[in-house]
């Protein structure tokens, strides 16, 4: 059963057209890769799927439900959560401090609650704290834990992109150039949490351009370029597929790709 | 129970409780009619200082705030005047009018990036200003007056400055604690998240515009309630009462105290501007020029208010909490 | 009904001037500048002790109040203004401070009184059932003249490009070799000069008091809005539709007319939030 079910998703800016009928199944479970040159559209992609975006053509489905067009924040709380590829923090606050950031749509207390300072609210709370111990840990962000976002180092920063999002439980992870900035040893400790988080069910959709790390981390991968997707297969498939390879080279031949 | 000195035991309640109370008293028995005007000005505009800065907590620039000291006053007006409701009732009921108000019309505005909704909101309160002074039932330019003055309640007189006093102070620590609360727990992060990147916000599911209208109805209501008080205190008011002069008194106050304080601020800034004002010789224009030179002043030597001088005092390292820009 | 109609016309003339000045200073700041009614204002004050104090003729007075307060206004931009570097709130702070400063001078100087500025020729002429005022005419030809003007100085004049470079996008301007420091003066100073214009205009026509800076500035803010901020076409079109509101509207409607151009701008933003013709406005981080 596919958890998330793209069909024919277009959008176009002005006469561009920067997505062109893709179509993309994720399984549960699964760890999906979205590669292509800069500029081929996977970003928009992602924009479409968490509805920052509103595609001209083509659904969004996720466990069937019919998910187009809702707005970003409905979406994030039907499961689905993201990161962005600019890192964006809240200045000001420290790691821990953020991390509630994520916890906040699982929270049922309200405005009244948090006023009043009732009982059901500082339970909620505290979950939230604990919740931010546990994830700190896995993350393996705990020594960063009281220091100010903004002079974390970039590659951590990336890693608390990641963990704000899992503070709620997600179905399906949307990465967006996690990888950016990272060195080798963050980059193998990334992998490894996130394939622990497969193992706990979640599904990953992965933009990367690491390929090393794509070919080692994903089941499946998906190639697109100038808005369509050119290939679809298992890293060995796509790492001997013609039109794959001359997309690349023909890539890095020529002018970098706008993006 | 032990009679502990904490920040928040029991007995320091009690013994705030007993000084505010001390203070009135004080205040209306010895401090002559002028500071007693000034006191109350100062509970005025720090509570509506306090409205002003949750709007730009939540990332919104109110050019326009006075249209809520506007509406709720002459809703408290027409209560009184036209319909004859009793004091508190016309209270209550024009802060509630004021925020139903701010309700509709921020499901529209707010929704406008920061500098449309900035010149909106500064169109609607001149818009509101002029379509009352246009209106007879309304008096027109020349306003309502001869407000009944509400009846006195146990000791409490409300013909002297005393019930005023108590009033507009009892208002003022309401909308603190509000404000205060709002600000130190969940809801006040969730407006700092809000405010400083909504689409980062939105992606953590919530929704921007649940609580920027969420902070314009409860500035409103508290601004509404504010003006409803006013108008009565005043005894009249015209439409003059209102003008983008005073929506910026909003922000001086804000300002001047540091907004990155939600209650010290304002109380400090109003405080500030409050003296100022009265004893500023009543030439005609003076007031205007002075006022427009100091706010200069102010953003270019101490844009983060008076509140930073405690620091620079204490020598201490970023203590405050930075304001989401 | 002509002469409505002719009311109409030169109202929305001189809104247009009103309003592509403050586009122009949207363009250099960034951010919208509080203060530009009260330079309105000031230009026609300016004017009153030019003409009538000084009894210079009207020509160099109209001369001496665009250079003086266009000056005022590139004082402020290159002295106020440019220090806060472009941050919202401070520069918002800033005008404000520099609007009430202005109003509470004109108070001190001129009385808070409403009065009445010469126009540069009277009387009326009968065309059919309908008395016109030569005034408003002229009114309307001066305003349709410096439209013209500062139209084919934009489009053709190396200055001209270079403003419109610098509006669309700054860093890509001052990377071809635009000085956008002195652009950003000089689209200050004229931006103001236009709102002096239009302040000379509109008052000889309307009145005069140190508190029509505020009327003035929602106009103009209601003006770019409708017709999308940064765009002086749109600031065109839109300053007509505001003023058939204000022309039309205010003979029909009466002293409620201010509703209708609110109004009108409220539902077209509902429909089109970034106005008639918006670009996505860019805000300085």
């Amino acid at each position: 059963m596919s958890l998330i079910e793209i069909t024919n998703l277009s959008k176009s800016f002005g006469g561009n057209k920067a997505v062109d009928g893709v179509d993309i199944e994720i399984h549960s479970g699964e760890i999906v890769g979205l590669v292509g040159p800069n500029g081929a559209g996977k970003s928009t992609i992602f924009n479409l799927i968490t509805g920052f975006l509103r595609p001209d053509n083509g659904r969004v489905r996720l466990k069937g439900e019919n998910i187009t067009g809702l707005r970003p924040d409905q979406i994030a709380k039907k499961g689905i959560g993201r990161t962005f590829q600019l890192t964006l923090l809240f200045h000001g606050q420290t790691t821990r401090e953020s991390l509630y950031a994520g916890h906040v749509r699982v929270e049922k207390t309200g405005f009244w609650q948090a006023l009043f300072d009732t009982s059901a609210y500082r339970e909620e709370r505290k979950q939230a704290f604990e919740r931010s111990q546990e994830v700190l840990t896995f993350m393996g962000l705990a020594e960063w834990q009281d220091t100010l976002v903004n002079v974390l180092p970039c590659g951590i920063q990336r890693f608390l992109g990641i963990a704000q999002v899992i503070m709620s439980p997600v179905d399906v992870l949307l990465l967006d150039e996690p990888l950016t900035g990272m060195n080798e040893e963050e980059i193998s400790g990334l992998l490894d949490r996130l394939k622990k988080l497969q193992s706990q069910g979640v599904s990953i959709l992965i933009i990367e351009h690491h390929m090393k790390a794509v070919m080692t981390l994903c089941d499946r991968i998906i190639v697109v370029n100038f808005g369509k997707k050119i290939a679809e297969g298992t890293p060995e498939e796509i790492s001997r597929n013609p039109a794959v390879i001359e997309a690349y080279l023909g890539c890095k031949r020529g002018t970098a790709g706008a993006s | 129970m032990k009679m502990t000195l904490t920040k928040t035991s029991p007995a320091m309640k009690v013994l705030t409780a007993v000084l505010i109370l001390g203070f009135i008293a004080f205040a209306h028995t010895f401090l002559p009619h002028r500071w007693q005007h000034i006191c109350i000005m100062w509970a005025i505009w720090s509570t509506v200082g306090m409205g002003w800065l949750v709007i730009l907590r939540v990332g919104q620039f109110s050019a326009g705030q006075a249209v809520f000291l506007c509406i709720g006053g002459y809703a408290a007006g027409v209560l009184m005047l036209k319909l004859n409701a009793p004091f508190w009732v016309a209270l209550v009921l024009s802060a509630i009018f004021c925020s139903v108000v701010a309700l509709i019309v921020g499901a529209i505005i707010l929704r406008l990036k920061g500098l449309y909704f900035l010149v909106i909101s500064l169109v609607f309160s001149e818009i509101v200003r002029l379509t009352i002074a246009a209106t007879d039932y309304l008096g027109a330019s020349e306003g309502l007056w001869d407000m009944p003055i509400p009846k006195k309640i146990g000791p409490v007189v409300f013909s002297t400055k005393q019930g005023w006093l108590y009033l507009f102070v009892f208002i003022l620590i309401l909308a603190a604690l509000t404000f205060w609360r709002m600000e130190n727990s969940r809801t006040g992060k969730i407006y700092a998240y809000i405010g400083a990147s909504p689409d980062l916000a939105q992606s953590f599911g919530l929704y921007f515009m649940k609580y920027r209208v969420q902070a314009y109805v409860i500035s409103a209501f508290f601004t509404g309630l504010v003006g409803a008080a006013l108008a009565v205190y005043l005894g009249a008011i015209n439409p003059e009462g209102f003008t983008f002069y005073y929506s910026l008194v909003a922000q001086i106050v804000a300002i001047l105290g540091g907004v990155g304080s939600i209650v010290w601020g304002p109380l400090l800034g109003s405080l500030l501007y409050n003296v100022f004002d009265e004893y500023l010789v009543y030439i005609p224009g003076a007031r205007s020029l002075l006022m427009g030179l100091l706010l200069i002043a102010v953003i270019f030597f101490l844009p983060e208010g008076l509140i930073s001088l405690k620091n620079s005092f204490l020598k201490k390292k970023g203590g405050n909490p930075v304001v989401p820009h | 009904m002509l002469d409505i109609f002719i009311f109409w016309i030169t109202l929305s003339l001189n809104y247009v001037l009103l309003a592509t000045g403050l586009t122009l200073t949207v363009s250099v700041m960034r951010v919208v500048n509080l203060a530009h009614g009260n330079f309105y204002m000031a230009g026609a004050y300016a004017f009153l002790v030019f003409s009538e104090r000084a009894g210079l003729p009207y020509g160099v007075a109209l001369l001496l109040s665009i250079l003086l307060v266009g000056g005022l206004g590139m004082f402020v931009e290159g002295k106020l203004y440019r220090r806060l570097g472009g941050r919202i709130e401070p520069s918002i702070i800033c005008m404000s401070g520099v609007l009430l400063a202005l109003e509470g001078l004109a108070v001190l100087i001129f009385g808070p009184d409403i009065r009445g500025l010469r126009p540069m020729v009277t009387g009326t002429v009968s065309v059919g059932r309908s008395v016109i005022s030569i005034e408003r005419v002229s009114v309307a030809i001066i305003a349709l003249l410096v439209m013209a003007a500062l139209y084919y100085f934009l489009k053709y004049s190396r200055l001209g490009k270079s403003i419109r470079a610098t509006a669309q996008d700054r860093e890509a301007a001052s990377l071809m070799g635009v000085n956008v420091n002195l652009i950003s003066s000089l689209s200050m100073g004229i931006g103001t000069g236009l709102a002096v214009i239009a302040g000379i205009q509109i008052t000889a026509v309307y009145h005069l008091s140190p508190f029509v800076g505020v009327g003035a500035l929602c106009t103009s803010i209601l003006i770019i809005t409708l017709g999308g901020m940064g765009s002086i076409l749109g600031a065109f079109l839109a300053a007509f539709i505001i003023g058939v509101c204000d022309s039309f509207g205010a003979s029909m409607i009466g002293r409620y007319y201010h509703l209708l151009s609110f109004g009108t701008v409220m539902l077209i933003l509902l429909v089109k939030p970034l106005g008639l013709l918006g670009i996505p406005f860019v805000e300085r981080k």
